[in-house]
């Protein structure tokens, strides 16, 4: 009688083992899924924030126009959301409106030299802040140029012919992300997304180095 | 110091450094002490550059040296983080492993007991349906 009692139906035992594969096939892709979780977009993210770290006050009065020995504060931002380690330099190159900025279709950077840069290991999902705290030191003036010959960056002076604009007027900073590229062993400006198309990320903010300033 | 590392240039040793730290992070691992190291190495690097450019060479000199010196102990240190991440890589697979024939088991388990005593339920109802109508008769 007891035996009888114990003993699984046929329907049942069907019961059973199809609920004991739907409980493998539902355990084995949560595991899945938490074990190699959907790849993130790719990115990095750059960006200049003003003396009081917003996107304002960028200009000492707000008057683009920077004369000689006038500290400008900013602050300079690198986001990593590439989803790992990534070995970052952010180049720092002083243009005027003519020269040619990074190109963001052909993802070549400016042919302008560096003139200052920083570098770092960011750990994924990491965000960088650096102080950016600058001022022009000397410049020549002819009668339609003018040239910055002497700047300073975070205490740092740099000399020589940096950078030279029609009547002083429309000057650029421009910020590069690059980072290392294991693969090439070598510093890259572009990065390659998981759907494989290349991207690039700069930023710039202009001023005028006009001889007379306007206050 | 070995002597290779003595004669390398400190940026070639800091993305030497960088590519073993970052395959740590690839396989999950965590290295964040190794991290700061190099961070303080590459700012010492940098310094460097900027002290070469003023023509202090002097100085340039001694921040390097310094710069090796993190970046050889970040070196000698990555086999180690690199082990570490794969046990626990390892340790990772085998729980997500066992998991699965254990989080089964217990379900299906628990579901036969359910059917059990729905099924023992529906017996006792058509044994206590039987006794009515045996009395009825």
């Amino acid at each position: 009688m007891r035996k009888t009692r114990l003993r699984i139906s046929k329907q049942d035992l069907h019961y059973v083992i199809v609920f004991a594969i739907i409980t493998t096939i539902v355990a084995s892709s949560l595991t899945y899924v938490t074990l190699y979780p959907r790849p993130q977009e790719q990115f990095f993210a750059s960006w200049v924030l003003g003396a009081q770290g917003t996107t304002a006050d960028y200009y000492p009065n707000n008057n683009p126009t920077i004369g000689l020995r006038k500290e400008v504060t900013w602050t300079l931002g690198v986001y990593n959301h590439m989803g790992s380690l990534q070995y970052v330099v952010l180049r720092v190159k002083l243009l005027n409106s003519t020269m040619t900025a990074p190109n963001d279709t052909t993802d070549q950077p400016s042919q302008a030299a560096t003139i200052f840069e920083f570098a770092r290991v960011l750990v994924s999902n990491e965000t960088w802040s650096i102080p950016f705290v600058w001022e022009i030191q000397n410049r020549t003036s002819t009668k339609n140029e003018v040239t910055i010959t002497g700047l300073s960056i975070n205490q740092t002076t740099l000399t020589g012919q940096l950078a030279t604009a029609n009547s002083g007027y429309d000057f650029r900073f421009i910020f590069e992300v690059w980072h290392y590229d294991a693969t090439t062993s070598d510093l890259s400006f572009a990065w390659t997304t998981s759907d494989g198309q290349l991207h690039v990320v700069w930023t710039q903010i202009w001023f005028n180095a006009t001889v007379t300033t306007i206050r | 110091m070995s002597a290779i590392a003595a004669q390398e240039d400190p940026q070639t040793l800091a993305y030497q450094a960088y590519t073993g730290l970052a395959n740590v992070y690839k396989e999950n691992g965590s290295a964040p002490d190794l991290v700061n190291k190099l961070n303080t190495a590459v700012e010492l690097i940098q310094q460097a550059k900027v002290a070469r450019t003023k023509g202090d060479l002097t100085l340039a000199t001694q921040l390097e040296e310094q710069a090796r010196t993190q970046l050889t102990e970040v070196i000698g240190q990555i086999p180690a983080a690199q082990r570490d991440a794969d046990l626990a890589a390892a340790n990772t697979m085998l729980t997500a492993t066992l998991l699965i024939p254990i989080s089964v088991s217990l379900s299906t388990l628990i579901f036969y007991a359910a059917l059990r005593t729905r099924r023992e339920y529906e017996r006792l109802k058509l044994y206590e349906m039987e006794i009515i109508e045996k009395n009825k008769a």
